[in-house]
């Protein structure tokens, strides 16, 4: 029986032993050994306020906040904290300034407090519960006395001294730079004043904070020249200076570039061998670029369509969102695996939505191009080549082993057999047969005529002569054959300089569409069609300026005018660009008629914009509404005509906007 | 003949003793019981701790995560030539690679290099050349008055995601060279809109080309470079 309970207590010991040792190996916290930086008091109202600080603050308004620091490391950090402009990356990413370059703009904008301020003061500091520097520091001394009196931090009737004074306008001027040695694991607020200047302008400003690591061995020895490399991490800063918002993008490039060399043999052999690593990806870059004409960063969704036009299958549409800081250019690529063979079109669509909350779509023309498989092609050239000669070698070696050159005619007599034919002239009785393509059971006939080797050499020449005499006497006989003959003929004493032919119009081709497909990337660089701009195609031949239009003149008074703004207007698109109908519906909407709506029109073959009027009532506004689109319009053509068919009378304005012609 | 005899202690004693071994072992198991425990709760404390700890962050580490202490891209060794050379190197191998690191609900983020200030040259002590000069090999109309040019190209740079992150919408920048006042920041790497959150990626083989001025006098240079994520 106590055995019995020994043993049970020794299976429970046993448990807790492997309880105890996984449970150590179970419990691993998850971190990273890096610095971080964020907002420390984020507003969970604004999208974003926890990684990025987000203002909207007016010229002259100022901002106190905070930014927390921290060290997910297990050593002791030391880092430098300070303010940056913001910059574009090469890509048009964001990007801030260095420590060592000039700050013009955000980066002055805003002070550290890294420290608390004189003692003297910090219990009226305390006490505040927000905005305490900027009370501290704009606080007049009479004021500040009298609170502090309030609070019996001061004592009546005294003063604060000047030397005090001088200390508090020394902690006010703040920092631009401020060093702080973080231990392992912690997490520091910095406060900061952001101010903004009285003479900003009205739009988007970028900056941010940054959080620096200080290199402490800068003299380590890295063996050879290298780069050095410092870690910093950025708080972005977005300021809006509040005032009218424009939001404008423009579509400026768009291209398609084959990035890999179809006969690169590095990367399929040395990359390999040497270990570089894995080659680059074969693909095509679409690339595009977009510039920021508005003062806001604008977010946009930027759509490549690609269809394969060859099989018409469903166009593949890739979407993706980036963001464009204000007055900056951004470039975006998109790397496409391209499959070995086909006929593909690329056309990139950009959407955006204005300060209106209204959206915009930017197309460009499509690009068309073949992807032909010539490393395949050149392959399945060589291979070919490889079996010919094979082929070739192989026969002449049968025609020399079997073709009966040297040999001489026999006429079988009686008694004469392969097998005492293939005795008497020394070869092997197949070689007989086949050389003399007898079939079994190979049997000879008395008086038939066979080839057999010469047991003398004047007698094999004299018998090649014959032979050859017997060749030509052929040729001359198959002169007068049919014509298929006569080609078959003429293919096999020229074959050598055909096959040459047919190669040389191979590289002709294939050099052909090398250099069609590289002059791709730059075909259709400014043919870029868009509802939010001018529409640019240096490809038009006709460019025709519809300076002089015949406005007629139009005076309304206000009540005809007010009435007019109630008119029902629709707007066909007849064959312009995608979105055109759109655009016009904007402007319209922007000069203050209500009752506008685009459609696309059944007949897309309309040339020029005109405006379609149902009733003679309706002439005068169709004139008003053509003097007030002709400054938007002033390289187009602009008629005014009245309505012919059911189309163009739909509604009491119908406006149908073709193909410039 | 002898013959050993036991003796026995009295049955009274044997229960007392077996008494005290079990209370022993059961006293054992109890310490062990609360050990494990403990650990357990140490480590659970620390785990929720470090999840609050979310802030955007970049590091070079090697292939074990740790962080590398003083990163560096070490440039193939050259001789000395009477005309323009290049040297190369890469940033991002498998022993230092560029971690990211996105622990925050924000999708957007750029990583991006650039040189220490606009200003900076590659030096041994005595002497330099530039980095971003835009006239190439040599100098232009910047500020100093050596050439030089460093060309960094991510575009053929593997973006890898860390405990299986996805990396769509994660993509390389284009190959570029600095130029001072117009190129001062390289993309490397950015998240756009739809990016994954709580995630980290590497990002290696980024190559960088530096243009060497003919002439330019042996030694062992070095140029100080910030990787920023914002």
């Amino acid at each position: 029986m106590l055995a019995e309970k020994v043993k049970k207590i020794g299976f429970f010991i046993l448990f807790s032993f492997i309880f105890v040792f996984f449970s150590q190996s179970v419990a691993q916290a998850i971190s990273y050994e890096t610095l971080g930086g964020r907002p420390a008091y984020p507003d969970p109202n604004i999208k974003n306020s926890s990684s990025w600080f987000i203002y909207n603050l007016s010229p002259g308004e100022t901002k106190e906040d905070g930014v927390l620091v921290v060290n997910n490391s297990n050593k002791i950090k030391t880092v430098f904290i300070y303010p940056a402009d913001g910059v574009v990356g090469s890509s048009g990413g964001f990007a801030l300034k260095q420590l060592a370059d000039k700050q013009t703009e955000v980066g002055t904008w805003l002070t550290l407090y890294p420290n608390n301020p004189p003692d003297f003061f910090i219990d009226i500091f305390q006490k505040k519960k927000e905005n305490k520097i900027t009370y501290l520091c704009q606080t007049s001394i009479a004021d500040l006395e009298k609170d502090m009196q309030e609070y019996g931090f001061l004592e009546k009737k005294k003063h604060i001294n000047q030397n005090q004074q001088e200390l508090l306008k020394e902690w006010c001027k703040g920092n631009k730079l401020v060093k702080l040695k973080l231990k392992p694991q912690e997490r520091v607020i910095v406060p900061f004043i952001f101010k903004v200047p009285q003479n900003v302008d009205v739009g988007e400003h970028i900056g941010g904070i940054l959080i620096q690591k200080v290199d402490d061995n800068k003299n380590i020895n890295v063996g050879g020249s290298a780069v050095k490399l410092t870690i910093r991490i950025g708080v972005r800063i977005y300021e809006t200076v509040p005032g009218k918002v424009v939001k404008k993008l423009k579509l400026e490039k768009f291209s398609v570039k084959k990035n890999f060399k179809e006969f690169d043999l590095s990367r399929y052999f040395f990359a390999y061998w040497i270990g570089k690593g894995n080659p680059k990806p074969e693909e095509y870059i679409v690339s595009s670029t977009i510039k920021n004409e508005g003062n806001v960063s604008i977010e946009h969704q930027d759509i490549i369509h690609i269809q394969n036009l060859i099989f018409k299958t469903k166009k593949e549409n890739i979407e993706r969102q980036f963001q464009v800081l204000r007055g900056s250019k951004f470039d975006s690529n998109y790397g496409w695996h391209n499959p070995r063979f086909g006929w593909y079109s690329f056309q990139k669509e950009i959407k955006y939505k204005d300060s209106n909350n209204q959206v915009h779509t930017l197309f460009t023309d499509k690009i068309k191009i073949w992807i032909i498989p010539w490393r395949e092609i050149v392959l399945a050239i060589i291979i070919l080549i490889i079996v010919y000669l094979g082929y070739k070698i192989w026969k002449y070696r049968q025609k020399k082993k079997y073709g009966g050159e040297g040999w001489i005619k026999y006429e079988i007599k009686e008694g004469d057999n392969i097998n005492n034919l293939a005795e008497k002239y020394q070869i092997k009785w197949k070689v007989l047969a086949k050389t003399n393509k007898l079939k079994p059971p190979y049997t000879l006939k008395t008086g038939q005529t066979i080839l057999v080797p010469s047991l003398n050499k004047e007698e094999a020449e004299k018998n090649n002569n014959t032979e050859n005499e017997d060749n030509v006497i052929t040729e001359n006989n198959l002169e007068k054959k049919n014509k298929k003959e006569k080609i078959k003929l003429f293919f096999q004493n020229n074959k050598w300089w055909i096959i040459i032919i047919i190669f040389i119009l191979i590289g002709i081709v294939f050099i052909y569409y090398l250099n069609k497909n590289n002059k791709a990337e730059i075909k259709k660089e400014i043919s870029i069609s868009s509802v939010g701009g001018e529409i640019i195609n240096n490809n038009t031949e006709k460019k025709e300026q519809y300076i002089n239009q015949e406005i007629k003149n139009i005076s309304v008074n206000e009540k005809e005018k007010n009435n007019f703004k109630k008119v029902e207007i629709v707007v066909l698109n007849g064959g312009a660009v995608p979105g055109s109908a759109g655009k016009m519906k904007n402007i319209l909407k922007e000069y203050g008629y209500e009752n506008v709506e685009a459609k696309n029109a059944l007949n897309k073959n309309y040339a020029n914009i005109t405006l379609y009027y149902s009733d003679d009532k309706n002439e005068e506004l169709a004139n008003l509404i053509k003097k007030e689109i002709v400054e938007k319009y002033s390289k187009k053509k602009i008629i005014v005509k009245k309505a012919n068919n059911q189309e163009e009378r739909q509604k009491e304005i119908v406006i149908i906007i073709g193909q410039d012609k | 003949m002898k013959t050993k005899t036991q003796t026995l202690p009295p049955p009274g004693q044997i229960k007392k003793i077996g008494r005290i071994i079990k209370k022993t072992l059961k006293l054992v198991t109890l310490v062990m019981f609360l050990a494990g425990l403990q650990v357990l709760a140490a480590d659970w404390s620390q785990l929720s701790q470090t999840i609050n700890d979310g802030t955007l962050a970049v590091d070079i580490v090697d292939s074990s995560g740790a962080s590398v202490s003083n990163p560096s891209v070490t440039f193939g060794a050259l001789t000395y030539s009477f005309d323009t050379q290049d040297g190369t190197g890469t940033l991002g191998t498998s022993d230092e690679r560029i971690r990211a690191y996105n622990p925050t609900s924000t999708d957007t983020w750029t990583v991006n290099l650039a040189g220490s200030s606009t200003t900076a040259t590659w030096s041994d002590g005595s002497h330099t050349y530039d980095f971003n000069d835009g006239s190439g090999y040599t100098d232009g109309s910047d500020a100093d008055s050596v050439g030089g040019q460093m060309t960094v190209d991510p575009s053929g740079a593997t973006i890898t995601g860390v405990s299986g992150c996805s990396t769509s919408n994660i993509s390389t920048g284009s190959s570029d060279s600095y130029v001072e006042g117009t190129t001062d920041n390289i993309d490397l790497m950015s998240a756009s809109s739809g990016a994954a959150t709580y995630c980290r990626w590497d990002l290696t083989g980024v190559n960088l080309t530096q243009g060497i001025p003919a002439g330019q006098s042996p030694g062992t240079y070095t140029l100080t470079m910030n990787l920023t994520i914002s």
